[in-house]
């Protein structure tokens, strides 16, 4: 893919977002942060998905 | 799975590889060298093995050595001839804790080629289950030793004791700049699901580590 078809690709794929739009890394850090605290300290074989609504569109 | 250790064990967190690289504030990072068994190696990539220089052979039979140290459980060995930055992010004996609890050893690995990538780097090609792998072997001190795959550290609150691993997530070819490990979620998703549940039952039972994942949608990435 070339940096000019990259921008389209890129939109192509908002509206699968419920959100509509991507995520800042910093979104991710959050949750990530807090598994890894004590208020995470009895969670185990979970998965928690941060994805703007793809999964439930 | 692609995984490593930082710590102490008891809880896990299991994510993708570009989120790791974009949080450094988030601990840690993979050293993921496969163990296995090292059955032979040629001495480089689409060139007669007389053409290479001498010092990418010693590259191919440092990187075959440590992967016989995998397979014997010689994790300690390992630790000594890992880069760096491996040995001043975790000690040995953590290093050690991690492999025991994770790693299977045997898995049979061939390394196949060696190019220089830079003047004190190496690229080792590892043919490991049928699939194309690869390896940075970093001149340090007058010896080869193997760069992690990944490496983010970051002081954590000294009460945690906890393991990070790394998922070998699936990324669309087309997908450079943007991660997409929520696609396919028909496929992705229930891989991190089962992945953490097996993990937490097998690490959570021997060794009291917790194993949580997360899957993230599309995000930026570099």
């Amino acid at each position: 893919m070339t940096d000019a078809q990259r921008p389209d690709y890129i939109e192509s794929l908002k509206p699968r977002v419920l959100l509509g739009r991507g995520a800042d890394p910093a979104e991710l850090a959050a949750p990530l942060g807090w598994l890894a605290s004590d208020g995470g300290s009895f969670v185990t074989g979970q998965t928690i998905v941060v994805d703007g609504g793809v999964t439930i569109t | 799975m692609c995984c490593w250790a930082n710590v102490q064990g008891r809880r896990a967190l299991l994510f993708g590889d570009e989120i790791i690289r974009r949080l450094p504030s988030v601990l840690l990072a993979a050293a993921c060298t496969s163990c296995g068994i090292a059955d032979g190696a040629s001495n480089s990539i689409g060139q007669a093995s007389s053409d290479v220089p001498e010092t990418l052979s010693a590259a191919v039979a440092a990187a075959q050595a440590n992967a016989d140290r995998f397979s014997s459980g010689d994790f300690a060995g390992v630790w000594e001839r890992m880069s760096r930055e491996v040995r001043d992010g975790i000690t040995r004996e953590d290093f050690v804790t991690f492999y025991e609890t994770c790693k299977k050893t045997g898995q049979k690995i061939r390394v196949a080629g060696v190019r220089l990538d830079a003047g004190d780097a190496a690229l080792v090609r590892m043919e490991v289950g049928g699939t194309d792998q690869s390896r940075v072997m970093l001149f340090e001190n007058g010896n080869w030793v193997m760069k992690p795959t990944r490496l983010i550290q970051v002081t954590p609150n000294p009460s945690w004791r906890q393991t990070l691993a790394a998922s070998a997530a699936m990324k669309p070819p087309p997908m450079i700049r943007w991660d997409g490990y929520a696609a396919p979620p028909s496929s992705l998703i229930p891989r991190k699901v089962g992945l953490a549940r097996d993990l937490a039952q097998q690490w959570g039972s021997r060794k009291g580590i917790r194993v949580n994942a997360i899957a993230p949608g599309f995000f930026e990435s570099q």
